[in-house]
């Protein structure tokens, strides 16, 4: 059952097109230049990146879709052009948006002025105070922290230049090479040598910004010696009426820096998100990655970690919750390309309601990673019978000096537990909840107070059943 | 025909390059005679293909397909119902050098029975050629049928090793399977736990070295309540070795109660062997549990330390352990006279290369 | 006469944490040396260093075994000197028989062949001091032995590898009155047998009823506090560690 999603009414044929070629496949998949070039006007590309775009353009109409995760023929690929045309996107008033969605922000306690900012009806709201007071604490210590599309023409062109998608290169999947095509905002942030910024910065100061989010791209560079934490997203879900969220994320750590990406993503219950995250480690370096997600009607996310240098370490913490009508496949990959480098992988995934949760992880340690440790371990909680978890995690060893372990555990909430909890008085459900924030914890305990506390009402939320 | 082997039921990214084996230009051929020895209480039979139950196998449909275009005569071994058989069935398949062999045999365990067979690959130390061997299998209710499987074929030798059966009610299926020596050995195992009650235990000890590869895929389908796998696999591998493991525990909806356990333990030896590992669960029922662990790489810290606080250079421990590891799966056979056999073949072929 | 083992102003750190502190303690031949303190001290990282565990780093001083510094020597070739350390925590090792793996280890040791008969007759003998079925020999090292097993299996090594020093790491813990009767039978053996020295490191004073003790050293925080004759073993036993702690 393929859902259709709401655009407004244009003249399709003005993106029709024709090839010369018999290939019917990229006929009704390709995406016509002539939006590409639009868009490249409209934000007033350097040249190198209008370039860019074409060329990524070109690769996107030649790759395969991918056939071994969920699926997402409820995507309209016949008529991508719709999602990525400058200015589409939103919906109009604040009527359109879904009663569900609406609801959700009652019950996490949203305050009203920030609900039509997530619905993605428009209008700024307060946020930006918040946002200039953090840049000018960030601006003291020569951490630049601004939107990407500006940068592109600033002091950091260059550096921008040299990095951008060269992590996460057009080639590496159509999505990657869509959002190369069509991206659009995002943040940049330069973390010179030698500086710890103590306080947190947050994309969610620049959730209105143009664009939407997206095809937002955010690009990090942490020079050596330094330490961040960036927290992307927020409980909140956030509302598009174009459904398909293709981002990507473009990690640099410096030698023996420290950046902390934490990530919250609850995308409403109708987006495709196909998201791209990569880290690139350098020696000593290490970056860490707490991640929960919860919604999205299919995800396919697996923030991937290059450890570059010797003895550059990442660490993975995540929880995936799948809930009604949701297809989440999620989790890791770590390449080890220097010696003495470690990763760990701690993840747990909850389904319920008919949800499907999908760990996938890959690690490969090559043959000059010598001495690396790599240890994993991911639990998984079934709710009931009509959800699905799978774990499918691979690696790949190519070299005797390291030492790889793997645990995998499947199982159901204790009815000994449930039983103990309400002995002490808690309510059935309020009784499996605790045991499902607690199993969450692993995310919890990362994440800054107010964002564990979202984050567990978000999971009570999904418990009670209320949100379908 | 160009041959599909061993596909993960579930795959993944395709730049691992993991989610199956391959071999191309693979031509049906004709059975080798099987040399075998039947205790009491155990038919033999000989059957065509069509005449099987359909069966999914470890090793894919082309498999199947090689097998049926190869039109063997399929050697058939039933248990009498209700009766232990006294000996195990022993099954010698004594491979030539030079040669190609396709066979096929079927196994019954009848109700209430328990048999054990021993399906023993042999060829000359350095014998070259091709073998394939599709073992379908049935355990009827109540019973148990223990399958012993032996390979020590020359390091020239491509062997294509397919197993595929059903449980019923109460039923169990062990296997023991000993890659000793070998070419470039593929091993598809599916057991469909569909009887309630129903358990496959399964030991895999392998040892892999010179430019041998070894490609083993490992299904345990869930179907039935309260059913059980207990899946174990080591090995060691040097030299040049390669190996893949992909192993599948699928706890199907309505398999209420069951328990799915798969342990990996992959000793590497050399620096230039390569080993992937794909342990997967896949669950779409509640009350289940499923558990997964892999050790994969050198010997770990403490392990060594204390085993050298014993007066042994760290060489020796590792071959001490590479030959623990095999020698404990062997240790599995129950009986003696095989055993024996094995652990005398063991002894006098050393692992360690003369090369070193 | 030279001392067996002399250590000179050792400092051990572990991931960057030092902690062990200057440490001076000297055991001659033959001689039983206990060392004592409450929990945290750092009495099992003196153990595991002197043993050679590549976990604990030496950051000052030096460690002379039988004349030798052997700073420098791997694990097993200070096996090979005469050390040995009995494990708090022994591993298992699936596959290999406790018999098969003693006389592995002899062998090396020796670089000889060890006759079968002689062998079996001695593991037996050391079997029955130390209260052991005879099965224990063919059972895989380790594999599924209680606790108190495991501690036996350490000290049945003991008494067939026959080192000149061995250290005992909290090996009566977790034992209970009859197990320990037995392991101090088998300590006792050791000593008869070959005359070999002990450092035996523990918190509680059980195993060390049964036997002479020529010299006990008090360990604080990583630091040695106090050095003196069995009597301290008494004392601690009255009053516990608070006296040394207030050091």
């Amino acid at each position: 059952m393929a859902e259709k999603t709401y655009v407004e009414d244009i003249d399709r044929s003005m993106y029709d097109f024709r090839y010369e070629e018999k290939d019917a496949y990229r006929i009704e998949e390709g995406l016509d230049p002539a939006i590409v070039e639009q868009i490249s006007k409209e934000k007033n590309d350097p040249r190198w990146m209008h370039d860019f775009r074409m060329k990524s353009l070109e690769i996107y109409n030649h790759i395969q879709m991918p056939d071994w995760g969920p699926s997402i023929e409820g995507l309209d690929m016949a008529h991508i052009a719709t999602y990525v045309r400058p200015n589409t996107k939103m919906a109009n008033d604040w009527d359109s948006v879904p009663e569900e969605i609406k609801d959700t922000f009652e019950r996490l306690g949203i305050p009203q002025a920030e609900r039509k900012s997530l619905a993605g009806v428009g209008a700024q709201y307060d946020s930006e105070l918040v946002y200039h007071n953090v840049q000018d604490f960030a601006e003291k210590l020569g951490v630049v922290y601004s939107d990407i599309e500006s940068a592109l023409r600033g002091p950091y062109a260059d550096m921008i230049r040299d990095h951008f998608m060269k992590l996460v290169p057009p080639t590496d999947h159509k999505f990657a090479a869509l959002h190369g095509a069509v991206w659009s905002g995002g943040s940049f942030v330069y973390v010179p040598e030698g500086v710890h910024l103590e306080i947190p910065l947050q994309s969610y100061f620049r959730l209105n910004a143009k664009g939407a989010g997206q095809f937002e791209h955010t690009l990090i560079i942490v020079e050596d010696n330094a330490y961040l934490h960036f927290i992307e997203g927020c409980s909140a879900p956030k509302y598009n009426v174009a459904n398909l969220h293709a981002g990507c994320v473009e990690l640099f750590v410096g030698k023996n820096s420290t950046l902390r990406y934490s990530t919250i993503e609850n995308w409403s219950k109708n987006m495709y998100n196909l998201n791209t995250k990569r880290a690139l480690v350098k020696e000593g370096g290490k970056i860490e990655w707490v991640s929960g997600s919860f919604g999205s009607h299919v995800s396919y996310l697996y923030p991937m970690s290059v450890l570059a240098g010797r003895g550059a370490s990442s660490e993975f913490t995540g929880v995936t919750f799948a809930g009604k009508g949701q297809n989440l496949d999620t989790g890791c990959k770590v390449v080890h390309n220097a010696p003495d480098t470690t990763s760990v992988v701690n993840t747990r995934s909850i389904s319920k309601s008919g949800g499907i949760s999908t760990f996938r992880s890959a690690v490969v340690i090559n043959p000059q990673a010598k001495n690396s440790k790599s240890s994993t371990s991911c639990q998984s909680l079934m709710l009931d019978s009509e959800s699905r978890s799978d774990t499918i995690p691979a690696m790949d060893v190519k070299t005797q000096q390291a030492d790889v372990g793997h645990e995998a555990k499947i199982g159901r909430i204790s009815d000994d537990a449930v039983f103990y909890l309400m002995s002490r008085g808690l309510p059935e459900d309020d009784a499996r909840a605790l045991i499902v924030s607690g199993f969450a914890d692993n995310v919890g305990k990362e994440l800054p107070l107010e964002y564990a506390v979202e984050m567990n009402n978000l999971i009570r939320l999904e418990m009670k059943g209320t949100n379908g | 025909m160009n041959m599909t082997l061993n596909r993960l039921p579930s795959i993944t990214w395709y730049w691992l390059k993991m989610n199956n084996g391959s071999l191309e230009g693979v031509d049906p051929a004709e059975g080798l005679a099987i040399k075998d020895q039947v205790p009491a209480n155990v038919s033999k039979s000989t059957l065509s293909m069509a005449e099987l139950p359909d069966q999914p196998t470890g090793m894919g449909k082309d498999m199947t397909t090689l097998v049926t275009e190869s039109k063997p005569q399929v050697q058939a071994y039933i248990s009498d119902r209700d009766k232990e058989a006294s000996d195990p069935v022993l099954l010698n398949f004594d491979y030539e050098t030079g040669k190609r062999a396709v066979n096929a045999v079927y196994l019954k365990a009848q109700r209430g029975s328990t048999m054990t067979v021993v399906e023993d690959f042999s060829s000359a130390k350095d014998a070259e050629g091709f073998s394939a061997v599709q073992t379908r299998y049935e355990v009827e209710k109540g019973a148990t049928l223990k399958l012993v499987q032996i390979q020590r074929l020359g390091s020239g030798y491509t062997f294509l090793n397919d197993i595929g059966g059903r449980v019923d009610d109460q039923g169990r299926i062990e296997m023991i399977h000993l890659v000793l020596d070998g070419g470039h050995t593929y091993l598809g195992v599916q057991s469909d736990l569909a009887g309630y009650a129903s358990s496959l235990k399964a030991d895999i000890g392998y040892r892999v070295k010179g430019d041998g590869t070894l490609d083993i895929n490992y299904f345990a389908n869930h179907t039935g309540k309260k059913t059980t796998c207990d899946i174990d696999a080591k090995g060691v591998l040097r030299d040049n070795a390669k190996k893949v493991f992909r192993g599948t525990i699928d706890l199907k909806k309505g398999s209420s109660g069951s328990v799915g356990n798969e342990k990996e333990d992959v000793l590497m030896m050399d620096d230039t062997v390569r080993n992937q590992t794909l342990p997967v669960i896949l669950c779409t029922e509640e009350d289940v549990v499923g558990n997964h662990g892999a050790t994969i790489g050198r010997l770990d810290e403490s392990t060594l330390f204390y085993l050298e606080s014993r007066g042994m250079d760290k060489e020796s421990v590792y071959e001490m352990m590479a030959d623990a590891r095999v020698a404990s799966v062997v240790h599995l056979i129950d009986n003696q006279a095989i055993r024996e056999n094995v652990e005398n073949y063991l002894a006098q072929n050393l692992d360690k290369n003369l090369n070193g | 006469m030279e001392p067996l083992l002399k250590i000179q102003g050792l400092s051990v750190s572990v991931d960057d944490n030092e902690i062990l502190h200057d440490l001076n303690l000297t055991v001659g031949r033959g001689e039983t040396h206990v060392l004592m303190g409450p929990n945290g001290a750092g009495k099992s990282t003196l153990g595991n260093t002197l043993m050679g565990n590549p976990h604990y780093k030496v950051t000052a001083g030096t460690i002379i075994f039988n004349g030798k510094d052997i700073a420098d020597l791997s694990v097993n070739e200070r096996a090979k000197e005469g050390l040995f350390m009995s494990f708090q925590s022994p591993i298992e090792v699936p596959g290999v028989s406790l018999s098969n793996f003693i006389r592995t280890a002899l062998e090396q040791r020796s670089g000889k062949r060890i006759r079968l008969w002689d062998f079996k007759k001695e593991i037996e003998q050391k079997l029955k001091v130390l209260n052991m079925d005879p099965s224990y020999a063919d059972r895989d090292l380790n594999v599924g032995f209680s606790g108190g097993e495991k501690k036996k299996a350490e000290i049945l090594q003991l008494l067939m590898l026959k080192p000149s020093l061995a250290i005992l790491d909290e090996t009566d813990s977790g034992l209970d009155v009859d197990a320990v009767r037995t392991v101090s039978s088998g300590v006792k053996e050791y000593q008869k047998d070959k005359d070999g020295a002990l450092l035996i490191i523990t918190h509680s004073t059980r195993i060390l009823e049964s036997l002479h003790v020529d010299q006990t050293h008090v360990l604080v925080n990583g630091h040695i506090v106090e050095n003196g004759g069995a009597e301290l073993v008494d004392e601690i036993n009255e009053n516990g560690f608070t006296r040394f702690e207030e050091k």
